[in-house]
């Protein structure tokens, strides 16, 4: 009986139960199109409660005479509208039947909550999204070419090899380069970071550097620059106990949307479609 | 007389209900390492959300979380096009900025369980067609617009959890250090048509409840309010914007009951108002050629003029300008002893999308609908306001320096107007002013220690006067790596004579490419243009990565009240309407141009001379009998040669 584990099976299974539910015990709204319209004491009692909701306070006798009038009223006219078949091929209706019943299918997820052991293989599966930026710690010597023109390359190739030759150690190095509004230290910076200051080429080649290194030339937007990278610490992702709660969330919301895909795709398996039109997009907007 | 005794009356007793304000916590502050030389920090002052009814007529259904995420560097989906939009280079903060007036009431309108759809408004929006929908969305816009409430649809419990969603979604992405959020709204504030509106920034998470135009659509209404929350520990400032489109309204010289500024107005001003927003997507609020007819660069991103149908008569034209409230800002230091228009610089997006996308090779558009993607904004069709969507430009960014990234450092960054605002890109400016600066100051390794220690930053008044010498003036500019390199650096100076008159002057301080001034003019040749329209490409072998210059007044006259700033000009690249048609394979549209030299302003220096060195004024009082109240004047700012 494996198979009913599945999550697929049982969500169908728990989907059908509330079909089940929700035509037993909704007040038949939708599906009453006799004649005979009762106000019964659920209805002003489920008419109370909604109000409740939204303002915070009971309607008064005013309000609630003119909440079961307008009710009746609709129910009336919603019932000839049912009769003319003004339902069929209305494009809000049909919208907002089928946004009910994707409604009703994000909320199953909550019939089967996630064992430790599925939450944990989760986890191990999207460690990466839970490892926290890598952090650079770099010096940055820069070389302007409007300063230098056609020698600025051979100037910082020079200057590399100077350094190379001093050793390793970073030596105080301000009076190296030229001048430049954006630091040459930084600390522990993200990706964004060096981003922010450097713009996206720069960026991508200097987080790939290897750290106890002069390296260079590295072109950015500004110029160029030699960097010296000391230190990139790449933390491991916080252990599972300690994040249990966010791992919960995000495997919520990702067996919301697959269960959701899921459950429209075995609906639909149950259709034959033909397109006739192949001008036409199925992807396309609605409108 | 009467009137505007009722007005404060009026006033006083509406703050008085909103003085049960409690703070609603303060999300926990740490932060890194403190600079006292000061990060530049890039962050957006001026966005809307779903939160905001025009937004929401719009299209628009991302909120407040999706506008801060999308200023970290996240991708967010747009709702219109269904397409993922995400920015090339982050922010460090960002405000929303959502409409006061209706905040967070569309939605309601739309729910079928809502006592709102009962109304006039909601039995209009439920029939569901079109036309009726439109209808509708005219109605609650163009009231908000008036600042005439619908009755019905003003509920405070409404309006208080709507805002309290705003502060939370605030703070819940608020990350001391690195990313700052900023409580804010818009006063949408429009009478007769002429536009007014103020962004309100806290300095904490604010108070519970927010003034919107439907309590007062007068500014000194909106003071009361920010000094009334100030008592009460709620410190906030208020940005006006889109002077240009505010029909002489913005800088009028006179208050709103018609009363000729005096010194407690002024004061007001400058203490709840300290910055101008000077751009953004509904253009540029510098200045206007018709008022600097010299300023070979006045004319930029002035296009879009519809939204209050002033259609480029001169008379509306007078008083919505930035450069020349500074310049009557200064006469009126010189007339009354204060500066009403003490104004430093901010810029931003006023996106109604929930995305700053302030990168012209990356725009997604700013109103939904509209301009959602690029055969849409080229096709000429749609408009807000009238205009189409080719007219708008892309939204503007503001720098601050502050020691730190936190929302106190930020906000008094702000405050104390050491604020840059750029047309879009992340351009540097560095800007101070003092009397004994070494002429090799920009070269020394501690150039901007020295200038702290020996000046004042942009925002702030030069000290007391110490020498016999001119004042001189640091900048130093440096580009956006992912955007044009620096064509120019100008200092611009605005002076009130001993006759009552404005003057401006633009001084070329610093250029690319060893170009030479004209000794006569003291213009400098134009840097060139290496934009291929068909393709949409620049290359940056024109213009420089950094601009630099010590700059003295050549013209300094130690009795004149005097006001200077900086503009910084990039190398000319394709606006994004270029990038779009060499996309689409089309001709960029005419009714704009093809290349633009975006650029940052660096928040104004003040000079105010000392009272024995002013000589003895002529007339009194009659600042507004010197600088006329209606109809353009160019005698009221001249062009010194």
């Amino acid at each position: 009986m494996k198979f009913l584990r599945e999550p697929l099976v049982q969500f169908l299974f728990l989907g059908g139960l509330i079909y089940l539910a929700y035509g037993l015990f909704t007040p038949k709204i939708e599906e009453d199109t006799s004649r005979h319209i009762v106000v019964d004491n659920a209805k002003v009692q489920w008419m109370q409660s909604t109000w409740q909701k939204r303002w915070n306070r009971l309607p008064t006798k005013e309000e609630l005479d003119g909440i079961i009038e307008q009710y009746i009223k609709e129910t009336v006219l919603y019932n000839e509208a049912i009769k003319m078949g003004l339902d069929k091929n209305d494009g809000v209706i049909r919208r907002r039947l089928s946004q009910q019943v994707e409604f009703l299918a994000k909320d199953l997820v909550v019939y089967t909550p996630p064992s430790e052991e599925d939450l944990k293989k989760y986890y191990d599966e999207h460690q990466k999204q839970y490892t926290p930026d890598a952090r650079y710690t770099f010096t940055q010597i820069y070389f302007d070419p409007d300063k230098r023109g056609n020698k600025t390359l051979d100037d910082a190739k020079r200057v590399k090899e100077q350094l190379i030759q001093q050793g390793s150690m970073l030596q105080d190095v301000s009076s190296l380069g030229d001048t430049f509004m954006v630091d040459r230290y930084f600390q522990s910076s993200s990706k964004f970071d060096i981003r922010k200051n450097f713009g996206t080429g720069f960026t991508e080649e200097v987080i790939k550097l290897e750290p106890g290194k002069w390296h260079g030339t590295i072109l950015s937007g500004y110029g160029v620059h030699l960097v010296y990278m000391q230190e990139v610490l790449e933390a491991p992702a916080p252990p599972f106990s300690q994040i249990k709660e966010q791992v919960l969330q995000d495997w919520t919301i990702e067996k919301q949307i697959e269960l959701k895909d899921q459950f429209y795709e075995a609906l639909k398996s149950y259709y034959t479609i033909v397109v006739e039109d192949s001008n036409v997009s199925v992807l396309g907007k609605v409108n | 007389m009467k009137t505007s005794k009722l007005l404060s009356l009026y006033t006083i007793l509406l703050i008085s209900t909103l003085v049960s304000a409690e703070s609603i916590g303060e999300p926990g502050r740490s932060s890194g390492k403190i600079n006292p030389l000061k990060n530049v920090y890039f962050g957006e002052q001026h966005l809307h959300t779903g939160a905001s009814p025009d937004a929401f007529a719009f299209g628009t259904r991302n909120d407040a979380n999706d506008a801060y995420e999308y200023a970290k560097g996240k991708a967010i989906k747009n709702y219109q096009s269904g397409k993922m939009i995400q920015k090339r280079t982050p922010y460090d903060w960002a405000a929303v900025t959502d409409h006061s007036e209706y905040l967070g009431m569309m939605p309601l309108l739309l729910d079928s369980k809502s006592p709102l759809q009962k109304t006039e408004i909601g039995k209009l929006i439920s029939k569901g067609d079109k036309a009726s929908g439109e209808a509708a969305f005219q109605q609650i816009i163009t009231s908000a617009s008036i600042g005439v409430p619908i009755d019905y649809l003003v509920d405070a419990k409404i309006m208080k959890s709507a805002w309290q969603k705003q502060v939370d979604a605030a703070n819940k992405h608020y990350e001391p250090g690195k990313f700052t959020t900023l409580v804010a709204y818009e006063w949408s504030s429009q009478p007769n048509s002429k536009n007014l509106h103020h962004n309100v920034f806290f300095r904490d998470s604010g108070p519970e409840r927010i003034f919107s135009a439907f309590d007062s659509v007068h500014r000194e209404d909106l003071w009361t309010y920010q000094e009334v929350m100030r008592s009460l520990g709620h410190d906030s400032i208020s940005i006006p914007h889109n002077s240009n489109v505010s029909n002489s309204a913005m800088f009028a010289l006179h208050t709103s009951s018609g009363a000729p500024i005096d010194r407690g107005w002024a004061n007001r001003s400058a203490l709840n108002s300290p910055v101008v927003e000077i751009m953004q997507t509904k253009g540029a609020s510098e200045t206007h050629p018709a008022l600097s007819p010299n300023d070979e660069f006045a004319s930029f991103e002035d296009k879009f003029t519809h939204l209050l149908g002033s259609g480029g008569v001169l008379g509306l034209i007078d008083k919505s300008f930035v450069r020349q409230a500074l310049t009557d800002g200064v006469g009126f230091q010189e007339l009354i002893g204060s500066n009403p228009f003490k104004y430093g610089f901010v810029a931003g997006a006023d996106s109604h999308i929930a995305a700053s996308a302030n990168e012209e090779f990356n725009y997604p558009g700013v109103h939904g609908n509209i301009d959602y993607s690029p055969e849409v904004r080229l096709s000429g069709a749609g408009s807000v306001a009238g205009e189409p969507a080719v007219l708008f430009g892309t939204p503007g960014a503001t720098g601050v320096w502050a020691p730190e990234n936190t929302r106190e450092a930020i906000f008094d960054g702000i405050k104390n107007r050491e604020t840059f605002g750029t047309s879009g890109p992340l351009i540097r400016v560095r800007f101070f002013g003092g009397w004994d600066f070494p002429k090799n100051l920009v070269k020394d390794k501690n150039f901007i220690k020295i200038a702290y220690a020996n000046g004042v930053p942009m925002g702030q008044d030069l000290p007391k006067k110490t020498s016999a010498k001119a004042p001189s003036f640091a900048v130093w500019a440096l580009k956006d790596p992912e955007s044009g390199n620096l064509d120019r650096v100008q200092i611009i100076k605005g002076w009130y004579d001993q006759r009552g008159y404005g003057f401006q002057k633009i001084y070329n301080v610093a250029w690319s490419d060893n170009r030479k001034l004209d000794p006569k003019t003291g213009k400098l040749p134009p840097v060139g243009n290496t934009v291929n329209i068909k393709t949409a490409k620049y290359t940056n072998d024109i213009g420089d990565t950094q601009l630099s210059a010590i700059w003295t007044d050549p013209d300094f006259d130690p009795s004149q009240h005097a006001v200077y700033y900086v503009r910084v000009l990039e190398i000319p690249t394709p606006r994004w309407s270029t990038y779009d048609a060499a996309k689409l394979g089309v001709e960029p549209p005419k009714e704009v141009a093809a290349t633009i030299q975006e650029r940052a302003w660096a928040s104004p220096i003040w000079y105010t001379p000392d009272a024995k060195l002013v000589k003895k004024l002529d007339f009194y009082p009659g600042l507004q009998e010197r600088l006329p109240y209606s109809g353009f004047n160019i005698g009221t700012m001249k062009n010194k040669k």
